[in-house]
């Protein structure tokens, strides 16, 4: 069952805060308000969806370091960054490191709520293929190094005769192999095997570095 | 020769001159042959000679004196004089020689010829040269001793006087400082005096058969352009000569003429004039200075009347030096710039020195402003003998110094603006804060109303309308306080606490701070007594503080982050304002220049920040200044006049 997405609203101004939350209530979306960086660290487990909004100016930690915290903990959440007025270089850094978006102050309540609900799908798909391809590696786990052999060259693009070949054994061996790795990795066909391999082979954290 | 035997000469001598004529020749030559041992002719000869003689017998007694000799030793007559004893007439010494080698001498050779003094019988000392001989009587048995004598006091004073003018002139020569040589017409020195020799560290007899030339330039052949060259033409002259060791030499050269107008030689006077040289080389530098100088200057006697003026002091007034000589110096003024002039040189009679800048006119009536220094020029002996007088034209300079206060006062202006520019986007974000949760606020609303109030639960609305109304009053008062900063204001002056004015910068930089992670503490005392002042003017000023604090904390990543402020009281009913930082402090050369104008450590910084506070706080008879001995950071205190 997939849990309900969540607006997480970091801002130490709590006006600003109350009413953000109220907005997203008005519309139907769940919200959770924080004082601090700090706080929302404490509190966020990486498994909840949906987005972080942020307002760049905050005591203590900085909203780009809570970026950074957050990616360490593996959480790709998508960041909606609020500034009070247009600050290029602090965009620019924002979006550097992996903020989603970037708004200015006061917002147009229908872009505003039009970037949250385009975060929190992009959250969604983000899990999504988190799933897929926790699977695919989970499934890659449990070939055998001989059927490994086989799926390396398929994925290459080569024969099975050229397979058996290469590795001493059988065109037969090869096809029983085949099969098997088809079978294992609960793929349809060779272009689906293809695409296992390259999610597989993608790196987990996919945050440029700063 | 015998005792006169008056009668038979006495004869002869009458016939002779009348039987000159009637004698014949022959007759008369053998008589007067005979007449050669006349003693009457002898007789007369002794009477009437103007030489001295006597003669004495060997007993030393005076057998007789003659008139002459008489005159001289002071004796009446030849009776007196008999039986004289011949040592009378000497004085000790003279005596001593006479009988001790002059009488010896007589006896054994028959004569003594020298110089001998006589003793008159009044004591007078006779300069003498005596002829001394024996004689013998008729009888060729008696000897007697003649003395022939010739007074040559004359002569010795002549010749006294002679010495005495030798040594006179030779004195005169070479007590003078000038060489003097008299040298021929083949350049050898023929007589040098010491001037001369010393001139070449000799003595002057050294020079002498020497030729000039290797004298006084070492050299083997006479000079090239030699200044005495026209002398031997026969003119005087005078010329400079610079010799091997330096020194420069006038040189006067003068013919000396024979009786027929030849040539004999020359006189060379060369007289020293190095220093002479040297002190005219300083005096014409002097005066070059003097005259090129771009500075005016100008001398004048005790009332004012001008005796020199340079080219500059005087085309600085539009004229020609010697059309304002003799001029008194009011020339210069119109009688209204003159009485300030007056009034300055009244105030400054003690001194005796004046300096001021002093409205001047030109010829032309248009006028100028002079630095003008007045000084008195004295004699050796400290006596006040003129004023001199230096000007610069000041005009340009003033000109611009009022340019640059101008340009001044329009950067802190723009400064002021840029100020304002630099505060505001600070409270643009505290502005947009309140507008943002508003806006949210309302869209919130209309969204839920315009769902048929689906969900809206009435007490839900009125909390989030309070919220807003809220925010929009805090909107409010923020554009309110900056409406204060930017509308052109006239300072006010008013009694006011500053720690309000602290408590209102700390407020105003907030939101900066916020931004860049940096605590703001005020540590203010409960109570503090008033100062007096411009309060948006010491708020400005604090601001302007705090803003370069956290500019200069914005690169300082680690660590605290603290921007203090601080006042107390402190002596003499002086408020003491601190404003402290923990970051990177100042770099003493930046500690040294921080109030400079246009210095500034930041990139983007104008560098009048500090100039200006430091101006605003002066303005209130305050101090601003940077605090060194901080341990970490950099903190700037400033004082206030407390109000009474």
């Amino acid at each position: 069952m997939e849990r309900e997405a969540t607006v997480f609203v970091v801002d130490d101004d709590e006006a600003a805060r109350v009413m953000l939350q109220f907005l997203f209530g008005s519309v139907g979306l769940r919200s959770e308000g924080f004082a601090s960086a700090e706080e929302f660290l404490q509190q966020y487990e990486p498994d909840q969806p949906g987005c972080l909004m942020l307002d760049v100016r905050m005591p203590g930690m900085s909203g780009l370091e809570l970026q950074k915290r957050l990616a360490c903990r593996g959480s790709r959440l998508p960041v909606i960054v609020l500034t009070g007025h247009g600050d290029v270089p602090m965009a620019v850094r924002a979006v550097r490191a992996g903020a989603f978006d970037f708004l200015e102050k006061p917002t147009n309540d229908q872009v505003l709520l039009d970037r949250v609900q385009q975060a929190i799908a992009l959250d969604r798909t983000q899990r999504l293929e988190q799933v897929a391809r926790d699977g695919i590696i989970k499934r890659l786990a449990s070939l055998t190094g001989k059927e490994r052999e086989v799926l390396d060259r398929v994925v290459a693009g080569k024969a099975n005769r050229e397979i058996a070949a290469e590795l001493g054994v059988s065109v037969k061996a090869i096809e029983a192999r085949r099969a098997n790795v088809m079978s294992k990795m609960e793929a349809q066909s060779v272009a689906g095997l293809v695409r296992m391999a390259i999610i597989a082979s993608e790196p987990e954290d996919d945050t440029p570095a700063n | 020769m015998s005792e006169p035997r008056g009668n038979r000469s006495g004869e002869r001598n009458h016939a002779a001159p009348s039987g000159l004529t009637r004698v014949p020749p022959a007759r008369r030559l053998e008589r007067e042959g005979d007449l050669q041992h006349d003693p009457a002719i002898f007789k007369q000869l002794v009477m009437a000679s103007e030489f001295a003689f006597g003669w004495a017998n060997l007993e030393g007694k005076v057998v007789y004196l003659n008139p002459a000799a008489c005159a001289l030793l002071d004796i009446a007559s030849p009776e007196d004089a008999v039986g004289r004893d011949l040592g009378s007439f000497y004085a000790d010494d003279e005596l001593q020689e006479l009988n001790g080698r002059v009488l010896p001498t007589v006896l054994s050779e028959g004569k003594w010829t020298g110089e001998l003094p006589l003793r008159s019988t009044q004591g007078r000392t006779i300069p003498a040269i005596q002829n001394i001989f024996l004689v013998r009587g008729q009888d060729e048995g008696e000897r007697y001793i003649v003395n022939v004598i010739t007074d040559i006091t004359d002569r010795q004073q002549a010749e006294e006087a002679l010495r005495r003018s030798e040594a006179e002139k030779s004195l005169i020569l070479n007590s003078t400082s000038e060489v003097i040589i008299y040298r021929d017409s083949e350049y050898t020195v023929r007589w040098a005096n010491a001037a001369a020799g010393a001139s070449v560290g000799k003595r002057p007899e050294e020079l002498v058969g020497r030729k000039c030339y290797e004298i006084w330039r070492e050299r083997q052949t006479p000079c090239d352009q030699c200044p005495l060259v026209d002398v031997t033409e026969g003119h005087s002259v005078e010329d400079e000569l610079v010799t091997s060791d330096g020194r420069t030499w006038l040189i006067h050269g003068t013919p000396v003429r024979g009786e027929n107008d030849e040539t004999l030689g020359f006189i060379k006077v060369m007289t020293d004039i190095t220093e002479r040289k040297q002190s005219e080389q300083r005096l014409h530098l002097l005066s070059s200075a003097v005259e090129q100088s771009n500075e005016g200057i100008a001398v004048a006697d005790l009332k004012g009347h001008l005796l020199f003026v340079n080219r500059a002091f005087a085309a600085m007034h539009g004229y020609e030096p010697e059309e304002v000589l003799g001029r008194h110096l009011s020339v210069f003024h119109t009688p209204e710039q003159m009485q300030a002039v007056d009034e300055a040189k009244r105030a400054a009679q003690e001194t005796g020195e004046l300096r001021g800048e002093f409205w001047h006119a030109r010829r032309d009536g248009s006028v100028f402003v002079g630095l003008m220094q007045k000084s008195l020029l004295r004699d050796e002996a400290g006596t006040p003998i003129g004023i001199i007088s230096t000007l610069q034209d000041v005009t340009q300079q003033r000109r611009d110094e009022e340019q640059s206060r101008q340009r001044e006062a329009e950067l802190a202006q723009s400064s002021s603006l840029s100020m304002m520019g630099e505060m505001a986007s600070g409270i643009v974000h505290e502005v947009t804060q309140p507008l943002s949760a508003i806006a949210n606020g309302a869209h919130a609303c209309l969204r839920l109303l315009s769902d048929d109030g689906q969900g809206a639960d009435p007490k839900q609305f009125a909390d989030k309308l309070r919220l807003m109304a809220e925010q929009a009053e805090r909107a409010g008062q923020i554009v309110h306080r900056l409406r204060r900063f930017v509308a052109d204001r006239e300072p006010k002056w008013s009694d006011f606490d500053v720690c309000a004015a602290l408590r209102e910068a700390a407020t105003l930089i907030a939101a900066q701070a916020r931004e860049d992670d940096v605590e703001v503490r005020l540590e203010l005392p409960d109570s503090l007594p008033l100062v007096r002042g411009d309060l948006i003017q010491i708020e400005q000023v604090i601001l302007n503080l705090a803003r370069n604090s956290l500019e200069a904390m914005g690169d300082d990543g680690d660590g605290e982050r603290r921007l203090t402020f601080r006042a107390s009281a402190r002596e003499g009913k002086v408020v003491e304002v601190a404003v402290e930082d923990t970051g990177p402090g100042l770099t003493p050369d930046a500690a040294q220049r921080a109030f400079e104008p246009f210095f500034s450590t930041k990139r983007r910084g104008m560098g009048i920040g500090l100039s200006i506070s430091r101006s605003i706080v002066e303005a209130h008879h305050g101090r601003l200044w940077f605090a060194p001995d901080v341990e970490r950071g950099a903190t700037f205190r400033f004082t206030l006049e407390s109000a009474r």
